[in-house]
């Protein structure tokens, strides 16, 4: 129910005035900017507003020591990886170039890829060096095979295998056939049988001959088989030196065919010890497999050559090849490498695989290198958050920094998963600098969490998020503009826009003595200006432009807003704009939708009854309420306490609800409005309804700052505009946030006009005051509140809630929240 | 059906050689309209060392009397017939030839004497047992074959698919021979003339290459010269048909010989 609003009569605290239009917005002159246009003003080379993080940046180059890596923590959008970057870069190019890296064939194991480092720009060509090679021997070598010469010679060693074998058995043969024994090859081996007239005697002629004949036999028989065994034993040693004879017959092609162009290779890289050992290897593993480099056609001249190995072909040769992993021929200093998806793998390096057959192989050309083997020798940076987000990827870092070297294991492998064949390539060696670039909370959550985090990130460039605005602030900002505007081409800002430019942003953090340092979104409303100032045609942005920019971005988000007052002013949200109600008072809150904040006002109720000194948030009783929403309601009660309980216990019930509210509600900024909700309850005195309130409350009355406090007062404006404005209407906002004004020119023009007013408010008692024209009152020398005030007729309610409780359970008396005496 | 070639005989003792003879023999009868007899020689010798107990047996691989089983070389002579019918039913049957497959004992080289006088062309593989890698050499049997043989005998060492080269040193049975084996397998004969020199040679190979038109083969002269430069032409998939008293020896040759008589 609406009732009127008394005069003030006694007004024992100093009201506070409203604040003067200059206190509601700082102004910045453009006639203070010493420039026509932003065109006139040269490039930003240094960052405004991160002196501190510069400093940490410059720190972390110059410490080449261990575990001195750099995290870069901050609010997005505040330029920390183009900063980062921008230092890298220029630390980078002074620096010298790092060396390549190759994977090579370990021929002595072959399961452990070599790592060779070579100077910058040597790994690309000693690969094609490598190339060459393989496709020179290719020719060389069957050549060498096909001469006359090796043929011959190696039809002769044959031959003499052949012949030797041949007249060993020629002998026993022979000996066999003069006793009358014969030498027969059966299926199943050599056999010594009895024979006549060249036949094999059957058992039964066998048995038919004299025994002196037939002893005969068996002994000359029994000679002739230790003769043949011992013939035969010696064939595998004869086979032996044979094949041993053609071996070396082969490595005299071989030698000759690759001796000339292994020198070749070894006088180039001379100066490389790792590389001349690993061509030493190759030569004689060339040697050892020679068969590789042949043709497997089962053509006339296949039987004269070396036979090819199993598994040769391509998988042959695939050994002699060179993987350059890291190439650094184009650098002109030391790597600077942002990794933009920091995998595991694309952080490591992996080794990829091959199906053959069903199955899954790999060898050393599948070895890719990951952003740790790029940077190495110089800097990785990398995003805190995408990092983390990857399974494994964190845990690997560190251990890469830790032990300064890069071992490509997958997770798979590392947890003995994988089932493939697969290849472990020797670590590298690291020595690179890691920038990680994160949000402040995940820099807090890994110090607290992680104990390596501090060993292995050392420096921190922390970014603050706004800047004083003085003058050298105020230039740096209008450089960046005019920089950013040269770098985009985009039309150049008149010094009107850029005063625009930078009055939003102190209206961005919400701080008139402050600037923001969120060059992102600064960056997109110079954008977004420039395309108004093409619609007009016009050469230059003006402020106009950027106004435009503002409006035209906050039209494109404010539909839930719209709709917010849309309902307020059909009167399906209750919020009253004039009059006055005992009770109820608006409230304002601030609803966060993705980028976009607005102020929207709530009634809030209040409602006393008898009871023990209990404040009931309903709000809380339905967890509804946020947990800084329920200490602002304690510390209200302890208000009530304090101020009116001292004599006696709260006899009382009070129980606080945010009208028409469905959802959560957190913060404090609403304790002062319950407060005054609740005083006017208590006191029975109306509160004007015109007013909307904002502020926290300490336990003594006084009111303390919020946050969103533009957002609040423009909520309640519109909807006072929406209305009809009435000159009696305003906002009650903390004393102490009056340096945080950046109204809009509208809420700032009907002040001007004495249409809408902003009242600072220091204490509880100045607000109840305003609130409800009745003087809060303040004790005498007894104790006592004067007649009229407030606070007396809230003392005179207590009094009276706790007779009433005392006649109803005087026994309980005792039991109460405070155990003082009745009040007065 | 060829008047030449009108019973094949092919000598089959399960090893690779004499698996190809056999696959190459029941193709050219199968052209031919032949009949093939493939013959698988239980040596006498071999079989009478079945359960001898006087006999002494040395296993190569592992250069120690064998055990006591005396039925293992009857069970390996018995897989070695199986393996060899096998073979040549599955020729048969690729080729669509028909012919018969028999078993025969005695002496090998005896038996297969016997057998090539009552065909018309005998194949035979070039060597039993090859070593691998090797260009196989001439194997004893069919080394003593060749020597004593009345008919054309064909001695494979592999599939003798490629060209069919006749070596012409004037020998009208071994050209009489390439002309009929032309009808049989298609294509053109290529002719190889033996001469002191290059004219001579190109002569003969002219005088060759016309006799071989008028009966309605197409020929041509491949190489002309002495038999080293003639044996140097020579790749390893032909197949040479060349008279028993050619000037070369059998172990230089490269590819498959039919050798005419």
């Amino acid at each position: 129910m609406t009732q009127p609003v008394p005069a003030m009569a006694v007004c024992a605290v100093a009201a506070p005035a409203p604040l003067a239009p200059e206190q509601l917005y700082r102004v910045c002159d453009p006639a203070s900017l010493p420039f026509a246009s932003t065109a006139e003003l040269p490039d930003s080379e240094e960052p405004i507003g991160q002196d501190r993080a510069v400093e940490a940046i410059r720190f972390a180059i110059g410490m080449r020591h261990r575990g001195f890596n750099l995290f870069a923590l901050g609010p997005e959008g505040t330029g920390r990886r183009s900063l980062v970057m921008q230092y890298l870069t220029q630390a980078a190019a002074r620096q010298p170039v790092p060396d390549d890296w190759v994977y090579v064939h370990d021929f002595d194991d072959g399961h452990r890829p070599r790592a060779l480092r070579l100077p910058a720009g040597r790994a690309a060509p000693l690969k094609k060096d490598m190339e060459w090679l393989v496709e020179e021997l290719a020719v060389a070598l069957p050549a060498g095979f096909e001469t006359e010469e090796y043929r011959n010679k190696k039809q002769v060693l044959e031959q003499e295998f052949k012949e030797r074998q041949e007249e060993a058995f020629g002998v026993v043969g022979k000996k066999a056939n003069e006793k009358g024994v014969a030498l027969i090859r059966t299926p199943v081996g050599l056999a010594l049988a009895p024979t006549r007239d060249g036949e094999v005697l059957s058992p039964d002629d066998f048995k038919q001959l004299p025994e002196a004949d037939q002893d005969r036999f068996k002994a000359d028989m029994e000679a002739l088989q230790t003769e043949l065994e011992a013939t035969v034993k010696q064939v595998p040693q004869w086979e032996r030196e044979t094949r041993a004879r053609l071996r070396e017959l082969e490595q005299e092609v071989v030698s000759f065919a690759i001796s000339h162009l292994m020198e070749e290779l070894t006088d180039r890289y001379s100066d490389l010890p790792e590389v001349l050992e690993h061509l030493n290897a190759v030569a004689e593993d060339i040697a050892d497999n020679v068969g590789d480099f042949l043709e497997s056609d089962e053509d006339e001249g296949e039987a004269a050559r070396p036979r090819r190995r199993s598994g040769g072909g391509d998988g042959g040769m695939r050994r002699y090849r060179v993987n350059v992993l890291v190439n650094n021929a184009e650098c002109g200093g030391a790597p600077v490498v942002y990794e933009d998806h920091p995998t595991q793998p694309n952080l490591i390096g992996r080794v990829e695989h091959f199906a053959h057959y069903g199955a899954l192989i790999t060898d050393f050309n599948l070895i890719k290198a990951g952003s740790l083997h790029r940077a190495n020798g110089g800097y990785l940076v990398l995003d805190a958050h995408k990092l983390l987000m990857n399974p494994f990827a964190w845990e690997d870092l560190k251990r890469a920094l830790k032990a300064r070297e890069v071992r490509i294991e997958s997770p798979g492998q590392s947890m003995g998963l994988m089932s493939t064949v697969t290849i472990e390539p020797r670590p590298i060696p690291l020595d690179l600098k890691v920038v990680m670039i994160g949000d402040p909370m995940l820099y807090y959550l890994l110090s607290h969490h992680d104990p390596e985090f501090a060993e292995l990130f050392k420096v921190a460039a922390d970014f603050d998020w706004r800047m004083p605005r003085d003058e050298t602030a105020v230039m740096g900002l209008a450089r960046s503009v005019a920089t950013l505007t040269r770098k985009e081409g985009l039309r150049a800002l008149d010094r009107t826009a850029v005063a625009r430019v930078v009055e939003h942003a102190s209206r961005q953090v919400e701080d008139a003595e402050k600037l923001s340092t969120h060059m992102a979104s600064l960056a997109d409303l110079v954008r977004e200006a420039d395309y108004w100032a093409g619609r007009d045609n016009a050469a230059l942005v003006t402020a106009g432009h950027v106004q435009q920019a503002i409006d035209g971005s906050t039209y494109r988000q404010d539909r839930v807003r719209e709709h917010v007052q849309e309902e307020i002013r059909r009167g399906i949200v209750h919020i009253d704009t004039d009059g006055g109600a005992i009770g109820q008072i608006n409230g304002l809150a601030v609803l966060e939708l993705g980028r976009f904040a607005f102020g929207r006002p709530s009634r809030i109720t209040a409602r006393v009854s008898l009871g023990k000194g209990d404040v009931v948030d309903i709000e809380r009783e339905v967890d509804l309420g946020g947990p800084l929403h329920g200490k602002g309601v304690l510390i209200l009660t302890s208000f009530l306490a304090g101020r009116f309980g001292v004599d006696g216990p709260l006899s009382l019930e009070a129980r606080l609800v945010f009208e028409q509210s469905y959802g959560g509600v957190d913060g404090d900024s609403a304790s002062s409005t319950e407060l005054y909700a609740l005083l006017s309850a208590l006191a029975e005195v109306p509160i004007h309804q015109g007013f909307a309130v904002t502020g926290s409350v300490d336990q003594n009355g006084n009111v303390q700052a919020i946050g969103g406090v533009n957002e609040k007062i423009e909520g309640f404006f519109d909807l006072c505009v929406a209305r009809g404005l009435t000159g009696r209407q305003g906002v009650l906002i903390p004393a102490t946030n009056v340096a945080h004004l950046m109204l809009r020119h509208d809420v700032v023009e009907a002040c001007r006009q004495g249409r809408f007013a902003i009242y600072p408010i220091s204490t509880i008692d100045q607000g109840i005051e305003l609130l409800t024209g009745v003087p809060a009152g303040m004790r005498d020398g007894k104790g006592d509140y004067p007649p009229g005030s407030i606070n007396r007729k809230v003392m005179a309610r207590m009094a009276t809630f706790h007779r009433r409780q005392e006649a109803a359970h005087p026994a309980n008396l005792g039991g109460g929240r405070d155990n003082g005496r009745n009040g007065r | 059906m060829s008047a030449l070639l009108r019973r094949i005989v092919v000598a089959v003792d399960a090893s690779p050689l004499s698996l190809a003879a056999a696959q190459a023999a029941c193709g050219l009868a199968a052209r031919l309209a032949a009949p093939v007899e493939a013959v698988f020689v239980e040596d006498i010798n071999v079989v009478r060392l079945v359960a001898h107990p006087y006999v002494h047996t040395l296993s190569l691989a592992a250069a120690r009397r064998q055990s006591a089983d005396d039925t293992l070389i009857g069970k390996a002579l018995d897989l070695q017939q199986v393996a060899a019918r096998r073979g040549v039913e599955a020729a048969l049957a690729a080729t669509g030839a028909h012919g018969a497959f028999s078993v025969r004992r005695g002496r090998v080289e005896a038996e297969l004497l016997a057998v090539q006088r009552a065909g018309d062309l005998l194949y035979l593989g070039w060597n039993g047992r090859p070593a691998p890698g090797l260009r196989p050499r001439l194997g004893g049997v069919a080394r003593a074959v060749i020597a004593a043989a009345t008919a054309p005998v064909l001695l494979a060492q592999g599939g003798g698919d490629g060209p069919l080269c006749l070596w012409w040193d004037g020998d009208m049975t071994a050209l009489d021979l390439a002309a009929a084996l032309a009808a049989g397998r298609g294509g053109t004969v290529e002719v190889l003339a033996q001469a002191r020199n290059r004219n001579e040679g190109t002569t003969r190979a002219a005088q060759a290459v016309a006799v071989l038109d008028q009966r309605g083969v197409r020929a041509q002269a491949r190489a002309v010269g002495r038999p080293l430069t003639l044996l140097s032409s020579l790749g390893g998939d032909c197949l040479l048909v060349m008279p028993a008293t050619a000037a070369v020896t059998l172990d230089d040759l490269p590819c498959s010989i039919v050798v005419a008589r």
